[in-house]
């Protein structure tokens, strides 16, 4: 399962498993299982280096995965935290019961002395179970920082197009050039306050992320691209919207051959729970052709 | 280079009929859509298509055109028949050029010639975002029975022996597969993962 996740299988072998996972739901909950597994094998460098960069091509690609991956870096996080601080406690509760001293009919002060020696003992044997965990906690924590910092670099890796391209053995990849752009509702077309964007000659998809009005969500958006005359030029349906860290959006993506110099405009609707289409937001920009 | 459209668009009728033909009960037929298209999902996802819901749809909407103009599906599984229909979709995507998608933010800055003005403060978000999670997944965490807790950090441990083995050992001092323990590890994190989400939409509270 791990080799098909990471398109290391046959086009047979994956066509085999595919009907399998299709036909049975048991197979697919585990497939779905050793997908997630495998992240946390990524973020603690248990994978092979070339297994690696398969993974981050493949499963660290899309807003929605590098959230899970965020998720899963936070879990490990914590979940370390926890179990060292089960640790202390079961440790010194363990030696505390492991001492197992019998005491005699003896002198009050001898018994006190006693006491009070096995607790130094103890107290300082905790002292330097604490320490040790410590440093092994701070080790690990390093070791976490470093596997985020590796994150980061495969992330830059695949985006910058190093490494084999994701897909099916034998399948030839291809890198489009995108230019991106964000726009916020509410700019006027045709002003000088627009966002505007050059698209190179040669730049195949214009990828646009549209800030959405707070309080005003849909389940399913529907995008229309009308030119300065008004005319609708380019519709996506069924668009679903995303959280980004400064509120919710959505993602278009524009053949770059449809926009040529002037201005346009986005409109957003959004669907309603009674299958209605109400405005959600406007958005101007001006396109600039080098 | 033009998008493809989809050249028919699935009616309630057909959607119906659809269901129809996965089982007799609605309700059945409802969990059987759901599951396929969850299937359908991850297949996309897995051959590595960025937009998969647009295939998925794409899929979709050719079974149930099939059904609608009364083709007779002679298949064991229905399951079956839609992974059928899926590879010829993705055949098609794999012919596609200019199909790959890239997310914005990995895009290096020279193929983003419009700046966003609040590139800053994006930043800065970002990172109380950060600190918001880890509050929001301890918080989640220990809304979890102690059971599942303890589950999930022992399966997470850097165990000093192979995490295969460890995994092993654990699975077998609670009597069950391997494959059982990783599928109910997979759903305690999907759960708390879902807690985290929630709260992190939550508005802070003030303190």
């Amino acid at each position: 399962m791990t080799d098909y996740l990471l398109g290391k299988l046959s086009p047979e072998d994956q066509i085999r498993l595919e009907e399998q996972f299709f036909a049975d739901d048991e197979c697919f909950d585990q497939l779905v299982a050793v997908e997630d597994d495998l992240m946390y094998d990524y973020l603690r460098g248990r994978l092979p280096p070339a297994d690696r960069q398969r993974f981050a091509q493949r499963f660290l690609g899309s807003p929605e995965d590098r959230a899970n991956a965020d998720f899963a870096q936070a879990l490990l996080t914590v979940s370390h935290d926890e179990h060292q601080t089960g640790d202390i406690q079961t440790s010194v509760v363990s030696a505390f019961r492991r001492t197992g001293l019998r005491l005699g009919p003896a002198t009050t002060l001898v018994r006190w002395s006693l006491a009070a020696a096995a607790v130094l003992v103890i107290a300082g044997g905790a002292w330097l179970a604490t320490e040790t965990i410590k440093l092994r906690h701070e080790r690990q924590q390093f070791e976490l920082a470093r596997a985020a910092h590796d994150l980061a670099l495969d992330r830059e890796r695949s985006a910058q197009g190093r490494g084999t391209n994701q897909g099916t053995a034998g399948q030839p990849g291809q890198m489009p050039t995108i230019v991106a752009l964000t726009l916020a509702p509410g700019l006027a077309r045709g002003t000088d306050e627009g966002a505007r964007v050059s698209i190179p000659a040669g730049a195949d998809l214009l990828q646009i992320e549209l800030g959405l009005k707070p309080n005003r969500e849909y389940g399913q958006y529907r995008a229309a691209l009308q030119n300065a005359d008004g005319r609708d030029i380019w519709t996506q349906d069924r668009i679903v919207a995303r959280r980004t860290p400064t509120g919710q959006a959505v993602n278009v993506t524009v053949p770059a051959n449809l926009v040529t110099p002037g201005d346009y405009l986005l409109i957003l609707k959004g669907l309603t729970a009674r299958g209605d289409l109400e405005e959600a937001g406007d958005y101007a920009f001006r396109v600039l052709k080098r | 280079m033009e998008l493809k459209r989809r050249d028919w668009v699935l009616t309630q009728e057909s959607f119906d009929r659809l269901l129809a033909y996965l089982d007799a009960d609605r309700d059945r037929a409802g969990e059987m859509y759901e599951k396929i298209r969850l299937k359908l999902t991850k297949f996309f996802r897995w051959h590595g298509c960025a937009l998969p819901d647009e295939y998925v749809d794409r899929t979709i909407n050719r079974v149930a055109r099939r059904i609608h103009e009364g083709a007779s599906l002679h298949v064991s599984n229905p399951y079956l028949y839609f992974h059928g229909v899926a590879l010829n979709v993705l055949r098609e995507y794999w012919r596609t050029p200019g199909r790959e998608h890239r997310p914005l933010e990995s895009l290096p800055p020279a193929q983003a010639p419009a700046e966003h003005p609040g590139t800053r403060a994006m930043e800065a978000a970002q990172q109380a975002t950060t600190e918001q999670r880890l509050v929001c997944l301890k918080r989640c965490l220990g809304s979890q029975a102690a059971e599942n807790r303890r589950l999930l950090t022992e399966y997470l441990r850097d165990a000093p022996i192979r995490t295969i083995e460890h995994r092993k050992r654990m699975a077998d001092a609670l009597e069950i597969p391997l494959s059982a323990l990783r599928v109910r590890v997979f759903r305690i994190r999907s759960v708390v993962r879902d807690c985290v989400r929630r709260c992190e939409m939550k508005p802070e509270r003030p303190h």
